[in-house]
């Protein structure tokens, strides 16, 4: 892709309908690169946000992850206004003409504004990409899902930050995390076009399971009994992959979140002996609660029945009464009477056959006699209540006595866990900032996370055993499967078929690994050959090389041969990344150079002027075009000079303030360029 | 076909023709674009062809 031509209506700061028309060799006699100039503000990166809205559609940039989504406007806030008094939408559109493989590509991009009522509504209106073939037909496509997949094929969306960047955000790509390295190195493969291998093993694998089935239902006897173990194996062999795979990930994630913690610590060396301390009183606190609460379930079991000693003195009172009728011999009576009733008015005679007549002294005897003794159920019923109540009063005495031990321990807990407390507090108070009170739980999360990935690195030794006895079994049956071939003259077709797909599976997989070894290997080379031209003097002294791993993040290693991507700084993350770039457009062009173009919005920000002069001499050679974005802090007279005398600088523009919010973009000759800086430094001075 | 396509095939030069022509079958049609099992599909008709010229030449 070599970018052509880009046009603006009314996007972000560009007023009207406002274009760029970018150096390429091709067009400019091997001038390649491009410098649009404009001091902060001027809309620099609103340039840049226009080319990837264009390729992709997308509205935000990664820089925009502070950004709320209805804070961020395309469409151009003069051109907004004038929809107030006219009552019009705004037609906003980005128009992207590059070259790719010798054919043309036109993408544009439609947006509407408009206000409802006092809201400011943006749409994606349209998208339509035209494709000049080298025959000179132009078909154009107009689906967005489409028009995204031959943008993709092109440059992946995956990778387009290596060539469309943000200088501030480049070196972010040494710190991608596990999903996003995934992506990368996938967008990766799909520009060294290694995901057409990738596929046509997947596909002969599916066929030679295919064919491998069919083949266990034909097939008899010790044959058909090898090729259903192979079917098992494959099946078995696909899945431990798979785990392996999973195993990895959890590994590397475990370890980059154990880096985190690492550098948390760091920070937190100063205050661990307040966080010890915090962590006694928080498990003494916690343990205080607990006996609390113990104490207070205890209580609470008890009340249920402490309800009585509300009412002691009326127990006191029957127990007594009852009591002393029982002492007097009153209950329970000596005769009972229902006897005495029995003889006055049955019998009429007493038990010594006496006659006992009314009117008679013993008849008047046994009436005085019946009136003084109690019912037998009441008698009853009295001792019963008498028996009750002389056990609730021991208990009473009892639990009265418990509840005042409990009551006594509750005090004393409580009062322990408000002194635990304070001292918490103060010690919080000590730390300081309210994150600190995390610090506590790293120490314990950290081992947690070296425990989880023993756990796993055993996994993964067992899995990794497991696959390699798969594999081993398998080549056996192979190889047994074969001699059965050749001592049965088995010669049908489809056994043929299956054979003949198991061995090019094996040579594509022989192919594969082999070939991404030596591109990564490839690649390694290439960008510490950039590396070592970019990096500035400071920089050689310390750091040796750059290490590509099989995902193609990077790492940095320094003299002593020790990784160190942790301690650079962001210059050289800056220098490493853009090595990256240039060797990996190298390699995925074989060794020509990749018709790509590096995009570049204020690079130079972090960089030593050291660095700025080698990427300035080399880089124009390293890629097919450039397009650099600066500042007038990053480009100076000198940085112009240098890039003059290297004549490969075809196209300069500048970008101009024409009141609040309003830019113009205005093309100026490069031997302009001297004086203009001057002037401009003129201005900042 | 691509540069890294071309080299490839000059890896494959190392096994025999048969496999080497497999091989190039599949990775140019999945270069095309075509989903897995279309590409399994269209392998399967170019191993059945390979086998039967080398069962006519046999």
């Amino acid at each position: 892709m070599i970018l052509r031509r880009i046009t603006m209506k009314d996007f972000r700061q560009f007023r009207g309908v406002q274009k760029v028309e970018f150096a390429s060799e091709a067009e400019n006699n091997g001038k390649n690169v491009t410098v649009i100039f404009g001091e902060n503000g001027r809309g620099k990166t609103g340039l840049f946000r226009a080319v990837v809205f264009a390729l992709y559609g997308e509205r935000r940039l990664s820089q925009d992850e502070e950004v709320e989504q209805n804070e961020l406007y395309l469409v151009n806030s003069a051109a907004m206004e004038d929809t107030k008094t006219y009552g019009k939408p705004v037609e906003t559109y980005v128009e992207l003409i590059f070259r790719h493989k010798d054919e043309q590509y036109t993408i544009k991009r439609s947006l509407l504004g408009l206000f409802d009522r006092d809201e400011r509504i943006e749409q994606i209106s349209s998208v339509a990409l035209s494709h000049t073939k080298s025959d000179g037909n132009t078909i154009t496509i107009n689906n967005p899902e489409d028009v995204q997949k031959i943008i993709n094929s092109i440059l992946d969306k995956s990778v387009k930050e290596y060539f469309l960047f943000d200088g501030e955000k480049i070196q972010r790509l040494t710190l991608a995390s596990i999903e996003q390295r995934k992506e990368v190195a996938k967008g990766i493969k799909s520009l060294l076009n290694v995901d057409a291998l990738e596929k046509a093993i997947k596909a002969l694998q599916r066929l030679r399971k295919e064919l491998n089935t069919e083949l266990s239902k034909r097939a008899t006897g010790e044959y058909a009994k090898i090729v259903h173990q192979q079917n098992q194996l494959d099946e078995k062999r696909n899945s431990l992959k798979a785990r392996l795979e999973g195993i990895e990930d959890e590994y590397t994630r475990l370890n980059t979140e154990k880096k985190k913690i690492d550098k948390l610590l760091e920070e937190y060396k100063e205050i661990l002996h307040f966080l010890k301390e915090r962590k006694d009183a928080e498990t003494q606190l916690k343990s205080k609660e607990e006996q609390a609460g113990n104490l207070l379930s205890e209580m609470r079991a008890r009340t249920a029945k402490a309800s009585q000693l509300l009412i002691s003195s009326t127990i006191d009172h029957v127990f007594n009464s009852i009591d002393q009728k029982k002492q007097k011999g009153e209950i329970p009576s000596k005769i009972r009477k229902d006897l005495i009733e029995r003889i006055l008015d049955i019998d009429r005679r007493c038990i010594c056959d006496r006659p006992v007549l009314p009117g008679t002294p013993e008849h008047n005897a046994l009436i005085r006699w019946k009136n003084k003794v109690s019912d037998v159920e009441l008698e009853d019923s009295a001792l019963e209540i008498w028996r009750s109540l002389s056990s609730i009063r021991s208990y009473r005495e009892d639990i009265s006595g418990v509840i005042e031990t409990l009551l006594q321990r509750y005090a004393v807990c409580k009062n322990d866990i408000e002194k635990l407390r304070k001292k918490i507090e103060s010690i919080n108070e000590q730390i300081g900032s309210s994150e600190r009170k995390d610090a506590s739980d790293l120490e314990k999360t950290r081992e947690n996370i070296e425990k989880k990935q023993i756990r796993i690195e055993a996994e993964r030794m067992t899995t990794k055993n497991e696959l390699d006895t798969v594999e081993l079994e398998y080549a056996r049956l192979s190889e047994q499967r074969k001699i059965l071939e050749k001592e049965e003259n088995l010669k049908n077709e489809l056994s043929q078929r299956a054979s003949l797909t198991e061995d090019t599976y094996k040579a594509l997989q022989e192919v594969y690994n082999g070939f991404t070894e030596e591109i990564k290997s490839r690649i390694e080379a290439e960008a510490n050959k950039y590396f070592v031209q970019l990096l500035d003097k400071e920089g050689r002294k310390t750091l040796k090389r750059i290490l590509v791993n099989t995902d193609y993040s990077l790492q940095m290693i320094d003299w002593l041969g020790k990784p160190t991507l942790a301690n650079i700084g962001a210059g050289q993350r800056q220098v490493m990344s853009i090595s990256f770039i240039a060797a990996l457009a190298k390699v995925a062009s074989m060794d020509s150079i990749l018709e790509m173009p590096l995009f570049m919005d204020t690079p130079f920000g972090r960089l030593s002027y050291e660095h700025r002069k080698n990427l300035i001499k080399y880089l124009p050679d390293y890629c097919a075009q450039w397009i650099l974005l600066a500042t007038d802090t990053e480009f100076r007279k000198q940085e112009a000079s240098l890039l003059r005398e290297g004549r490969r600088w075809g196209k300069f523009y500048v970008l101009r303030s024409e009141g609040p919010g309003v830019t113009t973009i205005q093309e100026r000759d490069i031997e302009e360029a001297q004086s203009l800086l001057q002037e401009n430094m003129g201005e900042n001075q | 076909m691509s540069d890294i396509i071309e080299l490839i095939k000059k890896k494959l030069e190392n096994y025999s023709p048969d496999v080497a022509e497999l091989a190039l079958a599949a990775i140019k049609s999945s270069e095309s674009g075509m989903p897995e099992n279309s590409i399994a599909d269209y392998l399967e008709k170019v191993v059945r062809q390979i086998v039967r010229k080398r069962r006519v030449g046999e």
